[in-house]
């Protein structure tokens, strides 16, 4: 809503007719879009409509009323034309009552609504946090679960990895079910490069690593993943983690950071 | 809300419906309020009661841009009466008549009409008399002579902002008057 008030000292050249009709115009297309000329014009409208009583008492001949309704295409018939007078000053000046108690309810009404869509928004994005924190909290729950199960298996193997010349601090320690994964834990890792991850490798007897998969460590240099490993590899031998372009490698080619033997 | 105030509005809400005859009913409600005001401004029977008709054409047509925010029904229809008969004077060369014959001050000016002058015009009378001359002035020759804020500047021989910063002050202050005594009125026809 615009609040551009930049007419806003027109309202009262408006209601004592002070304006052309081009700026008379303006001033209307402009009280479509500025609240602030709205109140303004209502507040006033009550002493603008008074100054009508300073005219002469006056009554229009009743073929006024006759070809009126002819030219709307309604029903003939002269009314309560006795009362109208009074009712007329009845009506003005009962209007600024209205206009007070209008003026208050569709700022009430204003306040409210402006109120109530802050609430819903807030609303939405609480909804949409909401459902977030669900699926986050359903996946860390799955995964949480998925380790648990590697922890408890019966073929459970733990390995401890070191780190190397690379990353003398790192520490990682890995366990291993043939029947449900892979399981690690890291600590102490360096920052990767841009376009670098981690790679996870299984040891074995054969001469080529196998890729368990890729991880990333947080801004702490933690990291915790699990992994599937296919059921039929053989017995590993122990595990490595080397840092790979980005989306991994069939083969490792960069530098050990970290390795540990299976016991 | 008031029930005449009510009443009006019902009428506007027939009249968007297209029920005729409540136009009818609306005229017969405020013809003589609009009708003097609009005879006072034209000076000329025949050309108040064609604007008085073209007034009612225009609620008929128009009734759904009457907005309850900008004020009553009363003060809507005065408001379009005023216009049509300002633009109706601005285009006539009666207004060349109207402006030399005008009394400086609305006044109720035939004795028949004094004596009948009915207490709302007199409270009305009175508010306008209490303003300083340079603003009441002003605000009479703008609104029953259609005067522009221009036109009144080139007359008066004011600054432009001079003639706004009197009409805005003179409106301010008919307002604060009129809304005390208006507010006891509607309170004790409630009662």
């Amino acid at each position: 809503m615009g609040m551009d008030h930049r007419l806003g000292d027109q309202a009262e050249l408006y209601l004592v007719g002070a304006l052309t009709p081009a700026e008379r115009a303006e001033f209307e297309a402009h009280l479509a879009e500025c609240a602030a000329c709205v109140a303004e014009v209502r507040a006033l409208a009550p002493a603008a409509a008074a100054l009508a009583y300073l005219a002469p008492r006056a009554r229009p001949s009743p073929a006024v009323r006759d070809r009126l309704m002819a030219q709307v295409g309604g029903a003939r018939g002269s009314g309560r034309q006795s009362a109208a007078w009074q009712a007329s000053w009845l009506a003005a000046a009962a209007s600024i009552a209205l206009a007070v108690a209008l003026g208050a309810y569709a700022t009430q009404l204003r306040g409210r609504v402006t109120s109530l869509e802050a609430q819903l928004r807030e609303a939405r994005l609480r909804a949409d946090a909401g459902e977030r924190q669900v699926a986050d909290a359903r996946r860390t729950a799955n995964e949480a679960q998925s380790m648990i199960a590697v922890l408890t298996a019966p073929d459970v193997a733990r390995v401890d990895l070191a780190g190397q010349a690379a990353a003398p601090a790192a520490s990682a320690r890995a366990y291993w079910s043939r029947s449900r994964g892979l399981v690690v834990n890291a600590s102490n890792l360096p920052p990767l490069p841009a376009g670098r991850t981690y790679q996870m490798w299984v040891l074995t007897t054969q001469p080529a690593p196998i890729s368990a998969g890729l991880f990333k460590p947080d801004p702490n240099g933690r990291a915790s993943a699990m992994f599937e490993t296919p059921v039929d590899i053989p017995p590993p031998t122990g595990m490595a983690v080397t840092i790979e372009p980005e989306g991994g490698v069939p083969a490792p080619t960069g530098a050990m950071y970290l390795v540990g033997q299976a016991h | 809300m008031d029930a005449e105030v009510g009443a009006d509005i019902a009428l506007i809400e027939r009249i968007v419906a297209r029920e005729a005859d409540a136009v009818g009913e609306l005229y017969d409600r405020h013809n003589r309020l609009l009708f003097a005001l609009i005879l006072r401004i034209l000076r000329d029977r025949s050309e108040a009661e064609e604007v008085l008709q073209e007034v009612f054409v225009l609620v008929w047509t128009r009734a759904e841009t009457y907005n309850v925010a900008l004020g009553s029904p009363v003060a809507w229809l005065v408001r379009i009466a005023r216009n049509r008969a300002i633009d109706r004077l601005r285009a006539n060369t009666v207004r060349l008549r109207a402006v030399e014959s005008a009394p400086a001050a609305p006044s109720v000016d035939d004795p028949e009409a004094r004596a009948t002058a009915s207490e709302q015009q007199r409270v009305v009378a009175r508010a306008l008399e209490s303003l300083p001359s340079d603003q009441r002035t002003l605000i009479e020759e703008a609104y029953f002579l259609g005067m522009t804020q221009s036109e009144l500047a080139d007359k008066f021989k004011l600054p432009l902002g001079t003639v706004k910063t009197r009409i805005r002050a003179g409106m301010q202050a008919l307002r604060q008057q009129l809304s005390g005594y208006i507010f006891a009125r509607a309170s004790a026809v409630e009662d």
